[in-house]
């Protein structure tokens, strides 16, 4: 593990804190948003700004600045695509590389230089990035997440470095669980609109796994002593899971879950009863 | 897919976890439905954001004819340009279900010819209706009811009221 030699462990636990409000958030875009809000206060800049390229580093797909930039990178958009190409650190090709650690502009070139640089020239100057860290936290499906801090008058030390990093780790982690959600999220709407189609009984939402895996084994070994038998539990049990079931999908006896079970069946396919 | 496990710092460790269990409800959820669905005869797939895939026993077998089980959800998408649209019911982000053999909705599993006494015996059946109740609501003996069924067994191929329900999924006219 990464050692982490200039934070604090008070630090350290500010960050796990702030970060861990973040957990609970449903969607990558409103953890962006409450990102942006707090980062700030951990790690101070001038214009601090989240990009979501897109995967395979083609394009800048959006971003979201804070307020006091927000507009004037509007306006540079369509420079920006022109001389982004002439960013040391993508010129290094090491962009790629800001998923593994922080780059630091001034490591790739002197901040003298880079006042040369069309890049800073054209977009940058207006942005007061004359120094600037980059990490990238994670790649999701649709979208490459990189963090950009950028500061006018000191440069960032090796203590900011780390704080980004940290922030950035944690923010790697809760993007991808929650952009995994989200995929689930549909896929699970999806399924039940598959099921709820055909059941003239449910909705499926009602049912747990459990619950759902019961009514597998009952459709594969019918009867329900079997199952009984099958799980080493009393058929009693298996009748009160049953019945709460029923309860749930609206049925007032076993065949009725039976027949609910039927209409499930795709027609095309021949079921060995 | 799912459920897999980055190894990290102490910390971030315990933040996935912590997020992890939140989705695997989910997860489980699906994988379960995924299975129902297959003992029905559906083909299932199910993936995540993380690209790896889910594959129900019956869409291993379909993909296998098709020339090769995928490993990843581009991979499956490829596999499946192989069968009809038609046959792919549910399309997601991440969820395909689709059937397997060539026949469609439109020729469903014939059932074999029953006679009027049947039929009504066996949708009686589906609505968990008793053999005693069927013969209040049909005005005839309890005996008669059974002569009924037990042509409705031979004609299906079951052994009891549960497998007739199960095996006749088509509506009866």
């Amino acid at each position: 593990m990464q050692r982490f030699r200039d934070v604090s462990d008070s630090t350290v636990r500010k960050i796990d804190r702030t970060m861990m409000g973040m957990a609970g958030l449903d969607t990558v875009e409103e953890l962006e948003v409450r990102f942006m809000q707090e980062a700030e206060n951990i790690l101070p800049g001038d214009c601090l700004c989240w990009n979501n390229w897109a995967p395979d580093l083609s394009h800048l797909l959006n971003f979201r600045l804070n307020e006091t930039y927000e507009e004037t990178f509007e306006n540079l958009l369509g420079v920006f695509d022109e001389v982004v190409a002439h960013h040391p650190i993508i010129a290094a090709g090491q962009f790629i590389t800001s998923s593994e650690d922080v780059k630091r502009l001034s490591d790739f070139e002197s901040s003298s230089r880079f006042r040369e640089n069309p890049l800073f020239r054209e977009v940058y100057r207006h942005l007061d990035s004359n120094y600037q860290l980059v990490f990238t936290p994670s790649v999701l499906q649709d979208r490459r997440i990189v963090l950009t801090w950028n500061r006018r008058a000191l440069d960032f030390t090796d203590r900011d470095r780390e704080m980004l990093h940290l922030m950035g780790l944690r923010l790697g982690v809760i993007s991808r669980r929650i952009a995994q959600r989200q995929v689930l999220e549909k896929n699970w709407r999806s399924l039940c609109g598959f099921v709820d189609a055909r059941l003239s009984v449910g909705p499926a939402n009602t049912l747990g796994a459990q619950d759902v895996r019961l009514l597998e084994k009952l459709l594969k070994s019918g009867t329900r002593s079997a199952i009984a038998r099958q799980m080493g539990i009393r058929r009693d049990s298996v009748d009160k899971q049953l019945g709460s079931i029923r309860e749930r999908l609206g049925l007032e006896n076993h065949h009725q879950l039976l027949s609910a079970l039927a209409e499930l069946k795709n027609p095309a396919t021949q079921i060995a009863g | 897919m799912i459920g897999q496990r980055v190894v990290l710092g102490d910390f971030l460790a315990l933040l996935d976890e912590k997020l992890r269990l939140r989705n695997e409800r989910l997860i489980e959820k699906l994988l379960a439905w995924g299975e129902l669905l297959d003992g029905t005869g559906w083909s299932v797939a199910l993936s995540d954001a993380g690209g790896d895939l889910w594959l129900s026993e019956r869409a291993k077998r379909d993909l296998q004819r098709l020339g090769g089980v995928p490993e990843t959800w581009a991979g499956l998408l490829r596999a499946l340009g192989g069968i009809s649209a038609d046959l792919v019911h549910q399309k997601g982000e991440g969820i395909m279900i689709w059937s397997g053999n060539a026949q469609t909705n439109e020729t469903p599993e014939p059932l074999p010819d029953l006679t009027r006494r049947e039929a009504e015996v066996l949708s009686w059946l589906r609505e968990g209706k008793t053999s005693p109740e069927i013969a209040i609501i049909f005005g005839c003996a309890t005996r008669t009811v059974e002569k009924h069924l037990a042509n409705l067994y031979r004609k299906i191929g079951a052994r009891n009221r549960a497998a007739v329900i199960l095996k006749t999924s088509t509506p009866i006219n």
